[in-house]
Formats: structure tokens, sequence, C-alpha cells
């Protein structure tokens, strides 16, 4: 019996001890709903990598105009129970921002369409011709989404880094976005202008130059940026696309309008808690250049009073200005709310280069006359009256006549956050609102985000002690730990 | 649905008569016969489901209702006959057959305190003596409990009857359950669900299914990632088909089930057929669920005359009750609505037939039952529909088969379905007096003052889920002559769901034409879950004596289990019509599709050997080898030895302290695991829209190829004694848990473009406390009888080890998980330092802003206030209290009368130790509906509120203790003479309340805000919150139960 139990439990033994290096194959599983970066590896591909690039800049710009209007001082929103604010924050949400119509998040998308961007060109470098159908118009594309990616990075960050690197500052970081557009550039010039796909634009390379344009303007180099601006043709625009359907969300539309999660706010006059950062002065009561409801123009022209206060409807002779339109819609709770009609479809397209923001670049470099009748063709073109009160030689006229042409032309496109950061010994930044003004109490200055704590927790190039060093001050968030 | 019911109703009793039929042509068998009546020594009363057995012979039987046994086909000569029955002591008898004889013999047999001979099952075959087994494992008579009182589910069946065992309650919305921790929470990020076998078998044992409900925050997320309701898929089975419930508490003693037994094993044995005529049992419930006082708990309201703002002067102060304001709504007829008054009482009733019956060869347990289950809103409803058939086949000495099979079916309509809010409570609670008058500058005059939703809004939503579930076992058990045992079992469980919720087409009138925040135009989510456990199990068990006094047993075994869930979702929005109720009524540019699917495999292989010495003393070793299909690819198998010890010391011949007449010392150590979610070695991508119709993708999780499972090592060392020749007994348990290798998710810097994070085995959780219970036979005769029980337990946890995990929110080192923290910290003496939940709260801090030029009113600003001095603790946040009970009592005292046929009895509970939090209260600046609110004059509160704005939340929260009245009851057991006329074998009455009474609460209000129930909603643990839930609820019942 010893002899039969000993043999039975070593032969238990030897059987456990062989099924667990058969395990593998007994644990093998089949999960057909996920995909694994096998995924990647094929040139076949590719399209749908290039689509990836695109679709991830297209939902985080769509959220980041969004967020944006609430740093220029759009709306308020009153999503949920408790109703917060689309207010200025020090830093991005994280996160996938086609999650919810109410979701902030959009930083991840950027980084990952970035990220994704520079290895999928990698890898199209690596695939042949014969692999890939039309492989150097895909390296032109994603090389040109990469840059669109970077310009947002930055346009509105004190400080960015880029795969696990080093800090860079807002300009280095915009130059490195030109180098992709040299890139792109490169090889559009290799097959001659291309249309770029899904209507996105007519032209690659006005795409490519009106971005750099852009970039340009924002790290101050007018000049270059004005000589963008002439090579790309009147009435030229490249858009950020949207297909309808509740995972494309456009979030202008949705929380703007269709949703109506926000209401537009009137000029603000009740901010007193401390002076302007940057010249130390206490801000006027109403403060200029906010609000955008009833905007209106003087048969003159005249969008904004020498204190930088907005012509509004109630302001004698004055017409409605009909870039910023609005309408009352009863959203949530028992108040009705004024809500834009800048969207009127979730299929919107949001413009990313606009021959409009163009025409203004040029406006702002040339100054004087040139300005006033740069801002006459963008009248014309909305059949608005033309500017006939500003004094050519009045630099800040002028300079007031194309700020609030900005901030009424470029209305919900993100623009008009960029002209602030541009000029924050005028203009008011940030704000708060809401039920609670106590969520922006901590904030009182500075109009450039930080990256997400994460990342100066988790990059071993820089510490959390770094954060916001890359500002001005007039630009520095005030950021609670 | 009901035509289905109906149909495997009409079948099932089909069954069962053919069953009745039959049986009694079987059990004419040839031969002598043994027969009598098994009653308890001290009480008289029978003794039903006693084994009686001729241990020799493989030849036995359980006793009928009436304590009545028979055995069949006894051969001629003396045989041993033997009584056993959990909580018995062994009794055995001689007796000779004569040819062709049918002998009488009774048997008196004592109730044991300490049941040292009941059979565990721990895994090996046959079970094990539990005087062997180093652990404690609970055992609870499931059969007795439901037959003394009406039991629902599971957390009525197990509360207050296992110590170590915490539910969370999360709300009173029938058809919703709670889950389940034993000895606690051992990590941050995996289940503590424990494992669930129902006769031998692994089931599912998920406690998120059902659609999502209320408010999205609250909801924990399921296995696919996705959100998942509240319903525990262990309310699945019926209590009435239940013998008895086995918790096996932690580590140590779950190591032979390996990976996922960390958190416990709950074994569910279900009746089993015994040899004899057919017995039918049939029972039929009756009862009411119900709110107590829901006036009272939403307390005094606060409103304001001239204003829907505050502050308001005290002279404009009125007050109200929203509850009461909604009844007179309903009988003024303002909104539709179907009972007469807000909260009804439901109807609950529940039909239960079962027969069990056999021959020596083939025994059989058939039952069916019917539940219907109401809310306090008439439109909240849980209908199911359950059946079993449990058929034992003896095909030789050697060989015998157990087929176990259990179907159900069932439909739920839930009480709480508003999607970004809470439901009708919500409504009540944040409710604004200053628009009951519906003219009132400012309101929405369709609402009557409901915060957001007339009741019958929330009605019109439809929550449901729609159930069907089979579970089904095979036991093969092979006994070669005496000394091998082997066992193979094989088992499935599926379950399929619909879940839906559907917010209709239903536009208000101008100018308000929103009724719901999230559609005008409707929305449907509809999905179809599915969960599958195979397995098959293989374990062998040597038995040898080498000496008279020395026992030797070796167990191994292997098992195998594969586990897959599936899920197809679409959401819709916008429906074509009003009369719209499907997905395919929605356009499908605006459909969302979502597919999940899951599978994972482990395997696992175990040795044992376990020594005994003389009966008494018992040594017991294991190791248990697992591999898992969610472990990395560069993870090794994981490996979990135990070791145990367990010594009968009473039973010496030198034990001579009469005072003690039975006492085991044990300990116990070991290891078991938790596996890492499925997709945690793989970086997986994800399908999101690309432009032109095409599809994108992004990544969507990144995984880590080094990571295993959470490892737990686990002591325990206690003792079970009685006392006072059994009159008082009990057992003491003390543990202590290192749960090492604990997941945590490692984030990447964001600019590497990689979304998420991945689970890292970085952290430690160490867990301890110590559980106890005591019965004590207070006093005792033939006619007359007092008894009370006490059990308690403490439970509490801390975070030991981050290793390179950055502390973040509750995650810090020195703190217990889940906890409830503040950053701010109050340094002014006005506020002094001490007790930090609850009234008053000195754990918070404002730096203040101007009154002066704050003219917010009109946007609900409030005015400033002086700053209150604070220091900002930054990111080690100040501790305020664990999220969960840290001690658990409970007393049930027992009074038999009448021979112990009337039986009184209560159970109250008390817990301890939670901080526990009351949003109503955080969010009761905007909700003025309290004095202080309405008057903003309080100091403390001004502050607390504020804070809220700066991540200092300690003004919901409060001190959670409280005791509870339970159960509270009476069982009466009609006399032989009654029923005699009947025919019936046996009848009782029972009647039983359950959670009738909130005996003490140590807070009732936070700044005024009435705390609606001091139990439910545990934040971070299961979802909570008290607005958004409806307060759990109290039952009546009365059960009728027939055995014949």
């Amino acid at each position: 019996m010893i002899n039969i139990k000993r043999i039975a439990v070593g032969l238990s033994l030897v059987v456990a001890l062989g099924a667990m290096g058969a395990c593998e194959d007994l644990l093998d599983v089949d999960l057909p709903s996920a995909l694994t970066d096998e995924a990647l590896d094929a040139p076949e591909g590719a399209e749908t990598q290039v689509n990836s690039v695109i679709a991830l800049f297209e939902c985080a710009y769509s959220t980041l105009a969004y967020q944006a209007a609430g740093h220029e001082d759009v709306w308020e929103k009153i999503a949920g129970v408790a109703g917060s604010a689309a207010q200025y924050d020090a830093w991005p949400d994280r996160g996938d921002c086609d999650s919810s119509p109410e979701d902030d998040d959009w930083y991840d998308n950027i980084q990952v369409g970035r990220a994704l961007g520079v290895k999928t060109y990698a890898r199209l470098g690596d695939w042949t011709d014969d692999e890939v159908d039309d492989r150097t118009k895909k390296q032109a594309i994603v090389a040109l989404y990469i840059a669109a990616n970077m310009d947002v990075l930055g346009e509105f960050f004190c400080e960015m880094a880029v795969d696990g690197g080093s800090l860079m500052s807002a300009t280095e970081t915009l130059n490195l976005g030109e180098t992709w557009i040299a890139t792109a550039l490169g090889h559009i010039s290799s097959l001659g202008d291309f249309e770029m796909p899904y209507g996105i634009a007519s032209s690659a390379t006005n795409m490519a130059v009106g971005l750099r344009a852009r970039m340009k303007w924002s790290r101050g180099d007018l000049s270059g940026a004005m000589a963008d601006a002439n090579a790309v043709p009147a009435r030229f625009t490249s858009w950020v696309i949207r297909g309808a359907g509740p995972q494309r969300r456009n979030k202008v539309y949705n929380t703007g309008t269709a949703v109506g999660y926000a209401g537009m706010l009137d000029v603000n006059d009740w901010w007193h808690e401390g002076p302007n950062p940057v010249t130390g002065q206490a801000w006027g009561s109403p403060i200029p250049f906010t609000g955008y409801l009833n905007l209106s123009l003087m048969a003159d022209g005249r969008a904004v009073h020498a204190s930088g206060l907005p012509v509004r409807a109630s302001d004698a002779g004055s017409s409605l200005d009909s870039r910023v339109g609005h309408f009352i819609k009863t959203v949530q709770g028992p108040v009705p709310r004024d809500v834009p009609t800048k969207y009127t479809a979730d299929s919107d397209n949001i413009p990313l280069v606009s021959w409009q923001e163009l025409l203004l670049i040029k406006a702002e470099a040339q100054g004087g006359q040139a300005a006033i009748d740069l801002v006459n063709e963008l009248r014309t073109f909305h059949g608005l009256p033309q500017v006939t009160y500003a004094d050519a030689g009045n630099a800040t006229e002028i300079r007031y006549m194309i700020l609030e042409e900005r901030r009424r032309e470029l209305f919900l496109t993100s623009r008009w956050w960029a002209s602030k950061i541009q000029n924050t010994d005028l203009l008011w930044f940030p704000r708060s609102t809401g039920f609670f003004p106590e969520q922006g109490y901590e904030l009182n200055g500075g109009v450039r985000m930080v990256m997400p704590r994460s990342e100066y927790d988790l990059n071993e190039n820089f510490t959390v002690d770094q954060r916001s060093t890359g500002c001005d001050v007039g630009q520095r968030p005030v950021i609670r730990s | 649905m009901y035509r289905r019911i109906r149909l495997l109703m009409t079948l099932t009793l089909g069954v069962l008569a053919a069953m009745l039929l039959f049986a009694p042509l079987d059990v004419a068998a040839q031969g002598g016969s043994i027969t009598g009546r098994v009653t308890d020594s001290q009480t008289g009363q029978p003794v039903a489901a006693a084994q009686v057995f001729i241990a020799e012979l493989d030849l036995g039987g359980l006793t009928r209702q009436n304590g009545s046994y028979l055995l069949l086909n006894v051969p001629i000569g003396t045989h041993t006959v033997t009584v056993q029955r959990i909580g018995f002591r062994t009794t055995t008898m001689s007796v000779t057959l004569g040819a062709g004889e049918t002998m009488a013999q009774n048997f008196e047999i004592t109730e044991e305190a300490l049941s040292l001979d009941e059979i565990i099952v721990t895994g090996t075959p046959g079970g094990t003596q539990k005087r062997a087994i180093g652990n404690v494992v609970t055992t609870v008579d499931a059969a007795a409990v439901t037959e003394r009182v009406a039991i629902a589910n599971m957390q009525d069946m197990l509360t207050g009857r296992t110590p170590g065992l915490q539910f969370t309650r999360l709300s009173g919305n029938v058809g919703t359950g709670s889950s389940i921790k034993i000895r606690g929470v051992g990590s941050f990020n995996l289940s503590s669900n424990p494992l669930i076998y129902v006769d031998g078998v692994r089931v599912n044992n998920q406690s998120r299914a059902g659609p999502m409900l209320g408010y999205r925050y609250a909801i924990m997320q399921d296995e696919a990632g996705s959100s998942g309701g509240e319903v525990s898929v262990l309310d699945d089975f019926n209590p009435e088909d239940i013998e008895s419930i086995e918790i096996i508490k932690g580590p140590a003693a779950a190591t032979l089930y390996g990976t996922e037994a960390s958190a416990g094993v709950i074994q569910i044995i279900t009746k089993k057929g015994r040899e004899g005529a057919p017995q039918f049992t049939a029972s039929v419930r009756q009862g009411v669920n119900y709110m107590t006082d829901p006036a009272g708990r939403l307390g005094t309201m606060y409103a304001c005359k001239t204003s829907s703002r505050t502050p308001c002067a005290e002279s404009d102060l009125f007050t109200y009750n929203m509850y009461d304001e909604a009844n007179r709504y309903i009988r003024e007829g303002a909104f539709p609505w179907e009972s007469k008054e807000l909260f009804r009482n439901g109807l609950s009733s529940s039909y239960d037939l079962g027969v069990r019956g056999g021959t020596s060869n083939i025994r059989y347990f058939l039952s069916t039952n019917y539940e219907d289950e109401g809310g306090v809103v008439w439109y909240n409803n849980d209908k199911t529909f359950r059946t079993r058939a449990n058929v034992s086949v003896v095909f030789s000495e050697s060989i015998t088969l157990d087929v176990s099979s259990g179907y159900v079916d069932g439909h739920t309509r839930f009480a709480t379905p508003v999607r970004s809010d809470g439901g009708v409570w919500q409504d009540l609670r944040w409710a604004n007096g200053y628009f009951l008058d519906t003219n009132a500058p400012g309101a929405n005059e369709r609402l009557f003052g409901f915060q957001e939703h007339l009741p019958s809004d929330v009605a019109n939503i439809a929550a449901t889920r729609d159930y069907s579930r089979f579970t089904g076992s095979a036991t093969l058990n092979h006994n070669f002559s005496s000394w091998l045992n082997q066992r193979v079992v094989v088992g499935l469980d599926k379950g399929w769901d619909t879940n839906q919720v559907i917010f209709p087409w239903n536009p208000a009138p101008p100018p308000n034409q929103a009724v719901y925040s999230e559609t005008v135009s409707g929305t449907i989510d509809y999905g179809n879950p599915m969960t599958e456990v195979q397995s098959l199990d293989y374990s062998a068990t040597i038995d040898y004596s080498p000496l008279g006094f020395l026992d030797l047993k070796t167990s191994f075994g292997a098992q195998y289990s594969m586990r897959r869930f599936e899920n197809l979702r679409t959401q819709g929005e916008g429906f074509a019509s009003p009369l719209s109720r499907s997905v395919n009524q929605t356009p499908v540019e605006r459909l969302t599709l979502t597919y999940d699917y899951i599978e994972n495999k482990s395997l696992g292989f175990y040795v044992q050997e376990q020594i005994g010495w003389n009966d008494r003393l018992f040594l017991t070793g294991a190791v248990r080898f697992d591999d898992n299909s969610a472990f990395g690819a560069d993870f090794e198998a994981q490996i979990y030895p135990k070791f145990s010890g367990t010594y009968v010391v009473s039973e010496e011949s030198f034990w001579n302290f009469d005072l003690i007449n039975s006492l085991r010392v044990r300990g116990a150590w070991g290891k078991a695991g938790r596996q890492p979610s499925v997709f945690a070695a793989t970086n997986l991508w994800g399908v999101i829209p690309g432009p032109g119709g095409t599809a994108a993708l992004r990544p969507s999780s990144p995984g880590n190829p080094e990571v295993g499972p959470e490892v737990s090592t686990e002591y325990e060392a206690g003792f079970d004694m009685a006392i006072l020749d059994d009159r008082i007994s009990g057992e003491f348990t003390f543990f202590r848990q290192e749960n090492k290798d604990a997941l945590l998710n490692a984030g990447f810097a964001p600019s590497l473009g990689l979304p998420g994070a991945v689970q890292s085995n970085v952290g430690q959780i160490d867990t301890w406390g110590w559980e106890a219970s005591l019965n004590t036979r207070v006093y005792e005769n033939d006619d007359f009888s007092f008894e009370i029980t006490f059990m308690g337990d403490h439970t509490n946890n801390e975070i030991v080890d981050l290793a390179t995990f950055a502390p973040t929110g509750g995650i810090q080192i020195g703190y217990p998980f889940p906890s409830a923290r503040t950053r701010y910290w109050v340094t002014g003496a006005e506020f002094p330092a001490g007790e930090t939940r609850g009234t008053p709260i000195n754990a918070m801090c404002d730096p203040g802003f101007p009154a002066e030029g704050v003219t917010g009113a009109a946007s609900g600003r409030r005015p400033g206030a002086t700053p209150i001095p604070c220091v900002d603790v930054g990111t080690d946040p100040i501790l305020i209290g664990p999220e969960f009970y840290t001690y658990i009592f409970s007393i049930a005292p027992t009074l038999s009368l009448l021979d112990n046929s009337l039986q009184v009895f209560a159970m109250a509970q008390g817990q301890f130790g939670r901080t526990a939090s009351e949003n109503a209260a955080e969010w009761g600046h905007i909700y003025n509906n309290t004095r202080i609110s309405q008057l903003e004059n309080n100091a403390l509160w001004q502050a607390a509120d504020r804070g809220r704005f700066t991540d200092n939340r300690t003004k919901r929260y409060y001190d959670g203790d409280f005791w509870k009245l339970r159960e509270l009851g009476a069982r009466y057991r009609f006399p032989a003479s009654l029923i005699g006329v009947t025919g019936a074998e046996s009848m009782s009455l029972a009647v039983s309340a359950r959670n009738v009474f909130t005996l003490w609460q140590a807070q009732t209000h936070i700044y005024d805000v009435q705390i609606s129930d001091p139990e439910y909603g545990a934040p971070t643990q299961g979802g909570g919150g008290n607005y958004w839930n409806m307060p759990p609820l109290a039952s009546l019942h009365m059960t009728l139960r027939v055995t014949f």
C-alpha cells in the first residue's frame, strides 16, 4: 500500500509538473475585441494610421475649441446639478475627449496623435512605395498633422516636452513644429501640391504655409507671419472636420447649442479680485474686451469704444454683429440662456487655418491704414459697416480695432485665446464664472497652461518645481499644488 | 416573459408530479428495515435532515421534517447505526436485525456547541472534518435560517451571522444588491469580491451587473472596463434551495483555490435528495417592503418666502417637507402617479415548492420558485422564476454521481435611473421650497418645487434588466477501497442579460422644453452581456494509517477554469417618435456600438499532506501552483504554500478542567492571490471614428509584460471553546494579512503619447483584525429556553508600501484604504482640534474672499466672510478616517416557548468606525433647504462650504456609526395534533421584520442637513453618496411552510 501511495503521489507530481509545462497552450485566450501592437506592423494598415493621426488631432482640437471658449470669456457652463464654470484652468484635462459631451479632456489626444504621427512617419519611411500607395503623400499629411499638434503645444503652454524629453520653451516647441512644416512641404514639393483628403483643404501647400504663418505670429515673428500669410490665397480655409454622430463630438456645438450646457455671458462687470498682474492697474468696471451678448457695430464701423468696451446693442445707432449671433434656448434649470449660433449642427467643421485670421495677422503686422483696409475687406465679405472712424495714425485705436475684430471674427475657434496670450498688458485674463466664483480665485493672472502634473512627476528630465518657469510673468498661471 | 415563466412552472410541476407517481415503486424494495425518529435530547423536537447511516454498508439517508427515518434493505445481522447532524454530537447505536424484520429504533441526539465533526468543503474530495482544519470556517445553516425568517437575498442570509463579512448596502432600490467583502479590503484596484462556488463549481461572482443606474460617478466599473450597475448576481440563487453556506475567510484558508482567492471563498451547498418517499415542502411568503419614515429622513426643510437665493432673513423663513408636499400634489392630481402616496408599501411575495426523495440508488431534489419583490416607487419591481434539479446516482459502492442544476429567469425594473443625477429621492432632497409657489419669479412652473424632475418624469424612464442563468455541475466520486478517494467536477455557469435604459422623447411645454437634462428627443442604452464560467476540477485523497494513532491524508488535484464575458452594447439618440422604445428607432448616424469580449483562463495544481494524530492533533501542509492567461509573458507561474495546525486539547486524557468541556486551538499560515485584469499585460488599441467615415486607431491601454498576481499572505490563530457543558460556547480568531504586489496604476509621462497607465505590482496593504462569536444558553428546560448569540469582528488595513508609486489622493503610506481625507487644516484657536468627522469639523481652510463688491447673489453666490486661518498641507492630505466599518457587532436573542414550538427572536447589529459621507450636505449651499444654509450665519458651515471648492470635502463627512434592529420575528410550529388532519408532516408560520428600526446613530445631522440613513453609500468601494439612491428599505413578512 505504501508503495502504491508513493507511486500515486509521485505520478501526480510528474503529471502536475508536466501540465505546467503545457500551460501556455491551455491558457491561450481568444480576445477578438482587442487590437494589439501587431495591428500597426503591416503596411496595408498605413492608410488607417494616417487617418488615426488626423482623427486624434480633430478630436482634441474640437474639445480645445470648447476649452478655449472658457478662456475667452465666452460662456458660463451650467452642466449637471452644480454648474461648474467653463473657465480658465492652469492645466489641461487629460483623457479621451470623446467620452462625453461634457468632458474637457483634450491634451492626451494631442500628445497621442503627435507621438503616433512620429511613429507612423518613421514606419512610412521604412516601407516602400510598392507596399504603400501614395506613400509620399501620406508622409506629407502625417508631417503636417504633427506640426498642427506642435502648434497647439507651442501656442498655449509655458513649456513643453515631447517623447519624455527635456523641457522646451514655447518658442522651441513652435520651432520644432516649423521643422515638421518644412518636412511636409518637402514631400509636397516632390509630388506637386495636392488636395487634402476628406475635404480638409483644397491645397496641402496652403494649409502648411498658413499654419506656419500662425506659428510665426505666435512666437512674435510678425514679418515672417505676414510673408507666409501673403502666400496663402484669399478665401482659403483648412478645416478640422467633424462627422455627425455622438462619437465625433463637436464640443463647441454640443455644449453651446445642442445640449445647451453653456450660456453666453455679457460684458464682465463684477471682477474686482486683483489688479492686472502685468500693469499693476486695477481692472476697469466693466472690464474691457469681455462679453459676447448683443455685440453690435456703429454705422462708422466702430466695434469697440476707446475704453475697450465693445459696442453693444444698447449703444444708440448700432446694429447687431452677425458674426456673434445668439438665441434664447431653455436648458437645464429654470432660466433660459443665450446660446451661440456659430455652429448649428454637430457636423459643422471648425476652421484650422482661416483666411480671416491670416488677414488679421497681416493687419497687425502692417498697422495704420493697411490694417483698416484689411479689416474692411472682412467687413465687406460679411456685409457689415466699413471702418471709417479710425485714425490710421493712432496706434492704440488701430490695436483696439484689430483686437476686437479678432474677438468677433474668430469667435469660438480658439484664436482669441491666442490673442490674449499676446496682449496680457491690455486684455483681461483670466475670468471666473458660474455659480462658484471661488473656483477661480487662485487664478490671479496668467494665460498659458502648464503640462499636466503627471508630466512633471514622471518625466525624469525635470521636476515639478519647474512648472510654469517657461512663462513670462504676465503669461504665467497661478497653480495650486 | 410571464408566458415563459408559466410554461417553465408547468413543466417543473409536471416533473414533480411524475416523481411523486414513480418514486413509491422505487422505494418498495426487498429486505429488512430499520425505522424510527431522531429528536433533540434537550428540546424533544424532531431533528430534520440528520444523516442516519450504517457506515460499513454505505447505507443511509436523511431524516424527514418530523425526524423520522427509514433504512431499507438492511442485511440480517448486527450493525452500528450512526446519526450525524450539523451542530449535534454524533451518536451511534448497535442494532441487531432479524430476517424480514422491521426494527424500530429512535435516537436522541445532543446539540454540540462546537460541531467539531462537521464536514467542511475544503477543496479536497469528500470534505474535511472541522476538527482537522486549522482555519476558521463559518458555516451558515441556510435551511434553518430560511425556515425561521424571510430571506429575500444573500445579504439577508449572511448579515449578522458571519463575523468578518461586510456588505456595502447601496440602496433601497429593489433588484440591486450589495458587494461582499471578507476581512476587508486588501487591494487598491482589484475586486474584493470573494470567489463563489455552488456545489463545487466556480460561478460568476460579479456584483456590478445590470444597467448603469443613478449618478454615473457612483458606478464601479465592471470587468470590461465599462460602467456597470448595482446588481449582485449572487442574488440569482434561491435561498430556499440552499442547504448551507460556508465562508472561507482568507488566504490561509483559501490557498487551495489559488489565484483570485485572496478575498475569500463562499461555498454554497444546495439541497440534495435523500432516500425515501417523496417529501414535499411548500412555502408561501407574503409581505411588504417599505421605507420607514420618509418624511423624517428628509427632516425639516427650510425655504425663504422672498427669494430662491440666500441669505434669507430669519423672519422670511418657513418650513416644509417635500415628501409631504409631494403627497399633497399627488392628491391634487398635479402629476400622474400610480400609488396613493409617493412611496407605497411594495408588495413582496414568494412561492416555493420542492420535493426530495429517492431510492438507495437515485436521490433527487427538485424545486421551483417564483418571487415578486416590489419597491417603494410603483414602477420598481423584481420578478424572478427559479427552478432547480439535483440528482444523485449511486452506480456502485465506489462510484457516485451528483448532478446539480439551476435555472433562473427574471425581470427587474429599477427605481433610480436618471443618468446624470439621482432619481426621485434627489428631487425631494434638493427641492427648493420657494418654488412651491409656481408663480414665484424664476420658477419652472411644471416642477412644483422639485429639484429637477417631477417623480412622474423619473417614472417615465425605464431602466430594466432581463436575465437568465444556468448553473450546473456534475461531480463524479470514486472511492477505491478505503484508501483512495477521487473526484472529478465539471461545471458550467452561464448567464444572459439584457440591460436597457430608455429616456423617452419627452419634451416639456415651452418655455421649458427640457424634461431631462440628458435629452429632449430620447436616448436608449441597450446591452446584452453574457457571462460564462466553465470549470474542471480533479482531486484525489489518499488516506493511510500506518499506525493506529496516526492518520495520513495526501491530497492532490488540478483545477482548470475559463471565464468569458461578452457584451454588445448599443446606444442611440433621437427617437423617431414619442412612442419609440427600441434601438432601431433612432437614426443610424446617432448610434454608438461597443463590443467587449474578455476571456480568462487559469490552471492550478496542488498537493496537500495532512497528518492526524489520535484524531486530535492535525498538521497540514500544502502547495499550489498557478498560472493564468492574465499573467504577463515575462511572469512565471505563481506558487502558494500553506501550513496549518489544530489541536483538540480537551479530548486529551490529561484534560481535567470540567469548566471547559471543549477546547480546540488552531493556527494557519498561507498564501493566495488576485489576478490582474485580463488585459493588464498587453498593449491595446481601440477603434475610433476616423475622417470620412473611416476607422481609426487610438492606443487605449498600455500593457505590462511583467505583471503578476497580487499575493496575500495571511496567518491566523484562534480557538474554539465550550464551557459549562456546552452552555456557553464560542470561537475567537485573530488574523493578519500582508497583501503584497498590490497592483497600482503607474502612469506615463503624457508626452510619451501613451494614454492610461500600466498595472504594476508595487504596493502593499496590510489587513488585520479579529472575529469572535459567543453563544450562551441562558436558560433552558423542556418547555422554555432562552439563548443569546453575540458576534463581533474588527477589520482594519494600512498602506505600508508603495515602492516607486508616487503617493496620490488616498493612496498614502500609513493610511487605511479607502479613506476620507482633507488637504486643509484650520489653525485658528476658535476651531479646536479634535474629532474631524461631523460637527464640528476642524479640518478646513479658506483664505476668505472680500464681502465688499461681491454681488453674486443673482448667480447664487454668497457674500464673503472672515477668512479661516489654516495651513495647506499640500500633497500629504490629513486623514479623517476609514471609509469602511472597522467594528461590527451583533446580538441575537432567541426565546423558545411551548416545547420549542414557538420561537421569538431578534437580531440587532451595530457598525462602527466608518467615516461616511452625505453628499446632500456637501451641496447644501446650492440647494438651500436647511436653516443654516438659508441664514448663512454659521462660521463653520461657511468655511466648510467654501472649502468644498478647494478640495476640502469635509462638509460631507460624518460619523457613520449606528445600531439597527436587523431582524425581529417569531416562528410557530403547529403541533402534530393540529396538522394531523391535513395530512401534512409539519407546518410552521413565521412572521419577521427586517431593518424596521434604527436603534441609535452617532450623528443625525451635518450642519442642519438630515442624514437620511447612516448606512448606505460607500463613496469609493461600491459607489454611493446619499442623495441619488433610495435609502435602504425595511420589510415585514409572513411565511407559511408546509411539509407533506
